[in-house]
């Protein structure tokens, strides 16, 4: 790894899925996603005839680092099928290590628009999500019964 | 009355800073509700905003951190939750190594003092504070 490489933090990991509307493929959904760090950055990919999509990663030098902070992304991706406006993701990235959204596995996300929004949180990190992906998520206060 | 113990202490300095960046306050009050839901009373209410930066001009207004009441067996207990340095702007804060006086009269680190003084804090008894 070069220095310039430990300098990069994944804002946003690459991420793999599917959109259906009610279990059918939904083609042609246009996916406005945003990360916003020190400023807000927007990209958009379309699904195919299948309802697959993909995004690349979305990476950033971190600047001064001798000046420390704590890593905190807010990560959102809005989805436009048919005139109407989906929630698909809304999140805050707390780690700036690749797939952390997944605890380091590729995230590969099925999402179906008519579904219930989930929350869930990963690693302290909260995601609220049309999403289901293969992440074990944390165990609330009280699963861990520490009140 | 359960004091806060150190487990939940450290785990909501932590949570205060993806709760100050959530996408709206009731995203935030979701997330608290989900994490907490039986320990504390959260409304939207609960957002406490502050600016830190350095000269006016340059002053970055944002999320600064939450009030908690306490509930069930954390009846009678309240928490100010105030984020730490998130931003480069809050460095100019840090920096700002100076000396004022607070609400009491006692000095205290004039970079902090000055984030907090537009943070209206009207609960009063407050008896923890988490974070910073």
């Amino acid at each position: 790894m070069t220095r310039k490489d430990s300098d990069q933090a994944t804002l946003f990991s690459a991420m793999a899925g599917v959109i259906t509307m009610d279990g059918k493929p939904a083609a042609n959904v246009r996916l406005v996603r945003t990360v916003d760090y020190d400023k807000k950055e927007t990209d958009e990919t379309t699904t195919d005839e299948l309802g697959n999509f993909e995004f690349p990663a979305v990476r950033q030098h971190i600047r001064l680092k001798f000046l420390p902070r704590e890593f905190v992304v807010s990560q959102s991706i809005k989805a436009y099928y048919e005139g109407t406006e989906y929630e698909l993701w809304e999140g805050v990235k707390r780690n700036a290590s690749e797939n952390s959204e997944s605890r380091g596995k590729s995230l590969v996300v099925s999402c179906d628009l008519l579904s219930e929004e989930k929350h869930i949180r990963v690693d302290g990190a909260p995601y609220f999500s049309l999403c289901t992906w293969d992440v074990e998520p944390d165990p609330t206060m009280i699963d861990m019964e520490v009140h | 009355m359960t004091a806060l113990n150190p487990k939940i202490s450290s785990l909501l300095a932590k949570d205060v800073y993806a709760l100050t960046r959530a996408s709206s306050v009731n995203k935030a009050i979701s997330d608290l509700n989900y994490q907490y839901g039986p320990l504390f009373n959260f409304n939207t209410q609960n957002l406490l905003r502050g600016r830190t930066g350095g000269p006016s001009i340059i002053k970055v207004r944002t999320g600064f951190g939450f009030t908690l009441i306490g509930q069930g067996k954390l009846k009678g207990e309240a928490v100010i939750l105030f984020r730490g340095t998130q931003y480069l702007a809050d460095w100019l804060s840090n920096v700002n190594v100076g000396t004022s006086s607070s609400i009491a009269g006692l000095p205290v680190h004039d970079g902090f003092n000055m984030a907090f003084i537009p943070v209206p804090l009207e609960n009063a008894g407050f008896r923890a504070w988490v974070g910073c």
